[in-house]
């Protein structure tokens, strides 16, 4: 029962985590149709901030939120540099377009930082374990599961109660027409992109908080974890990439918890025979988006 | 208040709109009339900013807008109700009216407006948590117009408010447009059912393949059988 819970514990953590980046896909894809695998480039700057921030001499609890705002920033910049001289172009080539932002930023790691891991120094409180009498959960757990619900409920009271959060919304249904009642293109989709990069790097503290190292490729599994989640939830569906995150994270970590040592090595392939079993069934993800992206 | 002058708009390769001109006077009902594909909606589009004029000017009380944002003109006080409804469908009904008001700051005057839009709209009030998408199509068309109205327009634009919904319905929207219109709005509208906007026009424009063919007062246009028969298709021929 212990080790029940403690995997549980590591399931909901991991769920988390990709909950806020595929949400962060999510956004996007919602609105512009673009799927931004540089998104996991975002993630790994993230890490570096926390780096040089500590090398700074900067405590990790004012670098972190720091690194959020930097990276939010990085990632308006990010659209404005490289994604809106594509928008309205096909799906191939914004796709490709984030493939090469992806790439250029992994090299600029490799050749200016370090092609080999860098540590990020944690506070003793995020490497400890809280005892639950049976079993144990480390602290970045619990706080990675805390922040993460925290963040979707803010999130979901920006999208229902603020007129830009319901923009957002109307936009990734019509855009045209969310432009008819006065709302400035260039405003709602820098938000898409602002929200985005303020979920990856939230994301990314909380998934360094588990590992204390950042390295160049360090953001690409992750994403293209994110990437599934929100395919198995339903492409450009909200919900549907909590969902498909959770899930991913809860089949990944109880496949690795409860799988006999002779199937464990093949814990990724069952865990992605899994997510094709449900698209077969569900073809339009377990929740599926409507919508016309902009064009 | 609204005046267009040479108008020219392409969409792609196609000129959809050539040399357009045309004019609204405060309190009037203009009806756009013409077939499929004459350059209605693009003239409008071209009006609202959602798609480029290459030529001509258009000018709203007097300021030219050609060019301008489309958040801008909204401020200026012209709305347009695009061409089937299109309510954000998987939006509550308060919260498609609250968006039709994202120009304006002032909470205050934008309750106002709600409960201005509510009176005349009773079925929005009673639907106010219902999603969009889940209304009929007349009441769909209720949102898209009291929505647009949340944006307190002097100059409302409709596309093709009858497209869609059974004749019955079509005859309550059109009454509407005239109740409208007695509050002091003035009003630009786009039709493929002649017959029903010339009857609430005050005057009309007749498009086909992005010109201007023919304007005049609605009865002058109603009485024409040039009109009924080379623009305006079978709905105009005679009930004899």
């Amino acid at each position: 029962m212990g080790y029940f819970l403690e995997q549980t514990g590591n399931a909901l953590s991991l769920g988390g985590i990709y909950a806020l980046l595929a949400i962060g896909l999510a956004v996007v894809y919602s609105i512009l149709g673009l799927i931004n695998f540089a998104h996991g480039a975002l993630m790994t700057l993230t890490g570096y901030i926390l780096v040089y921030t500590a090398l700074g001499g900067l405590p990790f609890a004012v670098a972190a939120p720091i690194a959020v705002l930097l990276i939010m920033a990085s990632a308006v910049l990010l659209e404005r540099i490289a994604f809106r001289p594509v928008r309205g172009s096909s799906g191939a080539t914004q796709l490709l377009t984030s493939f090469a932002v992806a790439v250029l930023l992994q090299l600029a790691f490799q050749l200016f930082i370090s092609t080999r891991p860098q540590v990020v120094p944690l506070p003793a409180l995020l490497t400890a374990t809280l005892d639950f009498g049976g079993f144990a959960v480390g602290v970045n757990r619990i706080i990675s599961v805390v922040v993460a619900i925290v963040v979707l409920l803010a999130l979901n009271q920006f999208l229902k109660r603020t007129v830009l959060g319901l923009a957002m919304r109307a936009a990734a249904e019509d855009f045209d027409v969310t432009r008819l009642m006065g709302i400035r293109a260039n405003r709602v989709i820098a938000t898409a992109f602002a929200i985005s990069g303020l979920l990856a790097a939230i994301a990314s503290v909380l998934w360094i908080a588990q590992r204390s190292s950042v390295d160049p490729m360090m953001g690409l599994i992750p994403v293209l974890k994110a990437f599934i989640a929100t395919t198995l939830g339903g492409l450009g569906s909200l919900q549907g990439a909590v969902l498909g995150g959770v899930l991913l994270g809860v089949i990944e970590i109880y496949l690795a918890a409860y799988l006999p040592g002779a199937a464990l090595p093949y814990q990724g392939a069952i865990t992605l025979g899994v997510v094709i079993l449900i698209l077969v069934l569900r073809p339009q993800g377990l929740i599926g988006a409507r919508g016309e992206k902009v064009k | 208040m609204l005046s267009i002058a040479d108008l020219d708009v392409r969409y792609g390769a196609i000129q959809a709109v050539r040399g357009v001109s045309l004019e609204v006077a405060e309190g009037e009902i203009v009806a756009l009339l013409g077939a499929n594909g004459a350059g209605k909606t693009t003239t409008l589009k071209a009006v609202v900013g959602l798609a480029a004029a290459v030529r001509g000017e258009i000018r709203l009380a007097g300021a030219s807008i050609k060019g301008r944002d489309t958040e801008d003109i909204v401020q200026r006080g012209l709305t347009m109700v695009p061409e089937g409804r299109r309510v954000f469908p998987s939006l509550t009904v308060a919260e498609n009216l609250r968006l039709g008001a994202a120009t304006r700051r002032d909470p205050a005057e934008i309750a106002k407006s709600r409960d201005e839009v509510l009176t005349l709209f009773p079925i929005l009030a009673e639907r106010g948590h219902q999603a969009a998408g889940t209304l009929s199509g007349g009441q769909q068309q209720q949102l898209a117009i009291a929505r647009a109205l949340m944006s307190a327009p002097k100059l409302l634009l409709l596309d093709e408010p009858s497209l869609g919904l059974a004749p019955q319905i079509v005859d309550d929207i059109f009454d509407l447009i005239l109740r409208l219109k007695s509050r002091g709005l003035t009003i630009l509208l786009v039709e493929q059912d002649a017959v029903a906007a010339l009857d609430i026009a005050d005057r009309a424009y007749v498009m086909a393949n992005g010109r201007i063919m023919m304007s005049g007062s609605a009865a002058e246009l109603r009485a024409s059988d040039e009109v009924a028969h080379a623009y305006l298709g079978a709905a105009m021929e005679p009930a004899v």
